[in-house]
């Protein structure tokens, strides 16, 4: 019993390094994972769009303004403060910005087609956006084409506005064909695909500190004397540390269920939980490789880091693995984590669960445990070899 | 032990340092105090149960220039923090400390270039090698490079780590561990050493070439405190001994006058060779390692 | 005195593995592991080609609204290329749709015959299986199809001889007025900066260690001596310092000649931000040693974890935590050293006043001397209650 009270002790001393790292994951679940409403039909994505008017909004103006405020989530900017803007910009809280010079209405009305100006990320929400404001300036520039040969020396406007907003009004159905409550989802993936990072650093740095407190090479020696067999201490150390391991996994799970919310009770939500039990326990496996690989206990931190965050940043935890370039997917096959990420997103994107669909899911499983078995038998020849 | 040592030693220069008697009454004659020490007083607080813990307790005794002390005690008798309190490492409650004449205090810097310290547990820089980690703390006393040079040189030479000049401690058995220990405190020629149980865990070669240091030592004046559980050291070195316990002396004089403390034992007479002595005659005294 | 333990403190420090790892060694793996997810980040935000499918039926075969459009959408040699379109059967185009393969399919239905109305055209329907913004483009430019047939419509109504003009009709002005230093992947680099400014602190920590008597024996060493500690600790400052700032120099190079990342142009205020920012992570190092009674690997490990926790929120792990923190919790980063460099590394790459810079270099000033200030308090210390 004192080689698992000697455990707790060591637990104890490095639990702030722990709840450091699951601070992370909290932090960033409750701040980025706000709750969104999710539904059931299409909803067209509207981008972030903030418009400056340096015009009345009377006449065209308006009507300008009214048709990108219904196709767009407005955010409002103070407009004298350029900084601000340009850091919406930069941090994508806004995609697009419009800027409607002074004197548009009349200028556009006496066919000068004065010029809109406008910054953009780049990036889809604001060519959506581009796309909306093209449209509603081609469609109002051909009825003031046509508008023009009608004879009259000044344009009507008012039946330019009409024809244009009925025009505008033209709809196209989408119909959607999964039931699937996309937001919810994703949120979920999102948050378990994170949670490879506190995981793994957590399993790898106790696992290594215990094992290595435990290896220097006096204390071996005064266990050896004391009675006990190795084969004993390392038996309860295994299971000392698996106990660890699962005690983490549990918690960021129950963790899951208030921060993702009800989602989580769903099918999608037992087979995340699944599979990062599975992992979980090849993340113990490899904790014990790498504890069995470690010679000094200065490295641990190193060694720690640069595992959970390699695998973290090219298996997709923090870069969804569609924004991954080829080659690091490529590569990073050959790690547990991407299998494990994979799955996630996998699993998130079903829409039923025979035997069938979830094929790819336990194929996935089946590898993440091929790891593990693999681990574990290094690590065991490994220890058996030192000795 | 060979009695014989104990005769009374010339001069090695016709200079200021007196003749060491013999381990007699006549050391009383001797009026210079390296160390004073009046009142010592050092309460800790039991952290557990908040009640204080009287360390040292009301500790007043005196250590001649040129002998070598002995500071005896059970574990936990208030040896180690009397030192540290002597060195200025710790604070205390009540007393007075005078070395050298002057009162000491962290910032007394005179009196500390002439303190020399071998802690008990190893004190030196695992990144540094043998050479180095002399040099750089005989350098926080001795700031010319030349006279360094020869100090570390001649600290080397006197502990027996020629040979090893270029390792880094982590190659070191626990012998020369410690004569690295002691080379590291002494290397600036100090006119009083702390010796903290030097001797722990190491072979009797190394052991014996420790003492013989330390008589060396008191052949050039130096004078020694010297703690340690090893009662044949106490009886070989010291000149006078203090015997703590619970922060209180219980007993101080020479080895004589503290035999003659015991009533019951009856005086055993060593005939023959001891088992050190056996030891070492077929081993031979030359260093190992 | 002072060479004396220059040279020493360098010595020791640069013969510990593990320090050198952290400061070295670290930055560089993590820039890489950097380099390999992002590198398609910024590509991908812009619009790619979109998968699409439509019903290959009689409406589809005779209309002659969408057909052409969408044709001219998907013409792969077309600079404009919206679409990369397959023309399949329903069944085909459904499945298709529940494998992911395409986005989204369209479907063209003859509308109910009115006999009282005239030919309508006919009624397209997109077939989608998630809102998001790839189905709402593929619904914009199918509805900006079919306003196209309702401009014509409206004008042969009102006024026919005006439907040669359309073609005379005038497109949208728009000016672009983006800034071109947008690529957001910057900040995770920044945040790299700010990390190797902070962990360089760990040399401070480590040689202000074994400077003290109730942290290292040889502290104790130090401590019986005749040296002024603070000159000791000056020289030791001084070396780790000097130390540090090759580090960062290093990163520096290997970001901008291997990885190209771009700085932006304003080189001699970066390299005053890095001197500043090493100044700070010194004396976080310095504060932790001499504030904090533990172990050093203790520390070490408190160091590392805090400063990944202040770049996670500086926006290293999802550039969206930093916006997050920034909106709405301002003060947590304006006291945060790891925002506070990366933050002035960003606004010298985007704006183009130095107000905000010069802000972030103050407030790291203010830091840096309060922490040594308290540093120096309790470093004062030359008699200890215990040992």
């Amino acid at each position: 019993m004192t080689v698992f009270k000697a455990f707790l002790r060591i637990l104890a001393r490095n639990k702030w390094v722990i709840l450091m790292y699951s601070a992370i994951l909290i932090v960033f679940s409750v701040f980025s994972l706000q709750a969104n409403e999710s539904t059931v039909t299409f909803e067209a994505v509207k981008p972030d769009l903030c418009i400056i008017n340096h015009d009345a909004e009377e006449g065209i103006t308006k009507s300008l303004v009214d048709y990108l405020s219904a196709n767009n989530n407005i955010i409002d900017l103070p407009a004298d403060d350029p900084d601000a803007i340009s850091d919406a910009l930069f941090y994508r809280k806004i995609n697009y910005l419009v800027e409607i010079p002074a004197g548009f209405r009349d200028d556009f009305l006496a066919g000068r087609n004065p010029a809109i100006t406008t910054r953009s990320t780049g990036d889809y929400n604001a060519s959506l956006a581009e796309m909306n404001l093209t449209r509603f300036l081609d469609v109002a520039n051909q009825y003031l084409a046509t508008a023009a040969s009608s004879g009259t020396q000044t344009v009507d406007e008012s039946t330019l506005i009409k024809n244009l907003e009925t025009t505008l009004a033209t709809e196209v159905d989408v119909q959607l064909t999964s039931a699937l409550d996309t937001t919810s989802l994703d949120r979920a993936a999102f948050y378990y695909n994170f949670m490879n990072y506190p995981l793994l650093v957590g399993c790898i740095y106790i696992v290594a500190t215990v094992m290595l407190s435990f290896r220097d090479e006096k204390i071996s020696r005064r266990i050896a004397m004391g009675g006990v067999t190795p084969e004993h201490v390392n038996r309860i150390l295994l299971a000392a540390n698996a106990l660890f391991a699962l005690a983490l996994w549990l918690s960021y799970v129950l963790i899951s269920f208030v921060v993702v919310g009800p989602v989580m009770f769903s099918l999608h939500g037992l087979w995340l939980i699944l599979n990062s039990f599975v992992f979980t326990l090849c993340a113990t496996a490899l904790a014990f490789l790498i504890a069995n690989l470690l010679r000094s206990r200065n490295a641990i931190n190193g060694i720690t880091n640069v595992v959970a965050l390699g695998s973290s940043f090219l298996c997709g935890a923090f870069v969804p693995i569609t924004w991954l370039p080829e080659g690091v997917v490529a590569v990073a096959h050959i790690l547990p984590s991407y299998w494990y990420i994979s799955a996630n997103d996998f699993i998130t994107t079903l829409e039923t669960f025979t035997f069938d669909s979830l094929q790819p899911v336990i194929l996935h499983l089946l590898v993440i445990l091929a790891f593990t078995t693999l681990f574990t038998v290094i690590a065991n020849l490994l220890s058996h070899r030192r000795k | 032990m060979p009695k014989a040592d104990k005769t009374p030693k010339t001069p090695k220069t016709a200079t200021s340092k007196p003749i060491k008697p013999t381990k007699t009454s006549e050391l009383a004659e001797i009026t210079k105090n390296v160390i004073e020490v009046r009142h010592l007083t050092k309460t800790y607080k039991n952290p557990k149960t908040k009640k204080p813990l009287k360390a040292v307790d009301d500790l007043s005794f005196d250590v001649k220039e040129g002998e070598i002390l002995g500071l005896l005690g059970p574990n936990g008798s208030g040896k180690s923090t009397t030192i540290n309190c002597l060195l200025s490492l710790l604070k205390f409650d009540k007393g007075t400390i005078k070395i050298f004449g002057e009162t000491m205090s962290p910032s007394a810097y005179d009196l500390k270039r002439q303190i020399g310290v071998v802690f008990q547990e190893v004190a030196v820089f695992e990144e540094l090698k043998v050479q180095d980690n002399i040099d750089f703390f005989c350098g926080l006393y001795i700031k010319d490079k030349t006279e360094r040079k020869k100090c570390v040189d001649d600290a080397i030479k006197l502990v027996g780590l020629e040979d090893f000049r270029k390792f880094y401690p982590k190659q070191l058995s626990g012998g020369l561990l410690r004569r690295l220990n002691i080379a590291c405190g002494i290397a600036h020629r100090p006119k009083l050493i702390f010796l903290d149980e030097p001797t722990v865990a190491v072979d009797p070669q190394s052991r014996q070439h420790i003492l013989d240091n330390i008589e060396t030592l008191r052949r050039k004046g130096t004078t020694v405190v010297y703690t340690t559980h090893y009662m044949e050291e106490v009886e070989q070195l010291c000149d006078r001994i203090i015997i703590l316990d619970k922060g209180k002396i219980i007993a101080s004089g020479t080895n004589e006058e503290l035999k003659k403390l015991v009533k019951n034992k009856p005086v055993k007479q060593v005939a023959g060779p001891t088992l050190n002595d056996v030891f070492l005659e077929l081993t031979g005294k030359e260093l190992r390692d | 005195m002072f060479w004396h333990n220059f040279k020493y403190t360098l010595k020791v420090v640069l013969r510990d593995h593990a320090l050198i790892f952290w400061t070295f060694a670290f930055p560089l793996i993590l820039a890489t592991f950097f380099f390999l997810a992002f590198s398609n980040i910024t590509s991908s935000e812009s619009l790619d080609i979109i998968d699409l499918a439509v019903v290959d039926n009689e409406a589809w075969k005779d209309d002659q609204i969408f057909r052409p459009a969408l044709q001219e959408l998907s013409n792969e040699s077309s600079d404009d290329q919206l679409f990369n379109t397959k023309y399949v059967s329903r069944a085909e185009a459904e499945q298709l749709l529940e494998s992911d393969e395409i986005t989204a399919f369209l479907l063209l239905e003859e509308p109910a015959q009115d006999t009282q109305s005239p030919a309508s055209p006919p009624v397209p329907t997109i077939f989608t299986s998630k809102s998001n913004i790839d189905s709402t483009i593929v619904q914009s430019v199918v509805e900006s199809i079919a306003e196209q047939a309702s401009i014509i419509t409206t004008i042969l109504h009102e006024n026919p001889a005006a439907l040669k003009d359309l073609a005379k009709a005038e497109k949208a002005n728009i000016v672009d007025q983006s800034s071109s230093n947008l690529d957001y992947v910057m900040i995770e680099y920044y945040t790299l900066i700010a990390m190797i400014c902070l962990y360089g602190g760990i040399i401070g920590m480590v040689a202000v260690n074994q400077l003290l008597a109730d942290m290292s024996m040889s502290g104790r060493r130090i401590a019986i001596s005749p040296a002024r500690k603070s000159a000791l600790v000056f020289a030791a400052l001084c070396a780790s310092y000097l130390i540090q700032l090759v580090a960062v120099a290093i990163l520096f190079l290997f970001l901008i000649f291997v990885l190209h990342v771009d700085f932006g142009t304003h080189l001699p205020l970066i390299i005053l931000l890095a001197l500043i920012g090493s100044l700070a992570g010194l004396a976080l190092g310095v504060l932790l040693a001499a504030a904090i009674k533990s172990t050093a690997n203790t520390k070490v490990g408190l160091i590392l974890a805090i400063t990944m926790f202040g770049c996670f929120l500086a926006g290293m792990m999802g550039i969206t935590m930093k916006y997050l923190v920034d909106t709405n919790l301002p003060l947590l980063n304006r006291l945060n050293p790891a925002n506070l460099i990366t933050d002035g590394l960003y606004s010298l790459y985007y704006y183009d006043t130095f107000d905000r810079y010069w802000g972030n270099i103050i407030t790291l000033v203010i830091i840096s001397l309060v922490m040594i200030s308290i540093s120096v308090y309790s470093l004062r210390k030359e008699q200890y209650d215990r040992l």
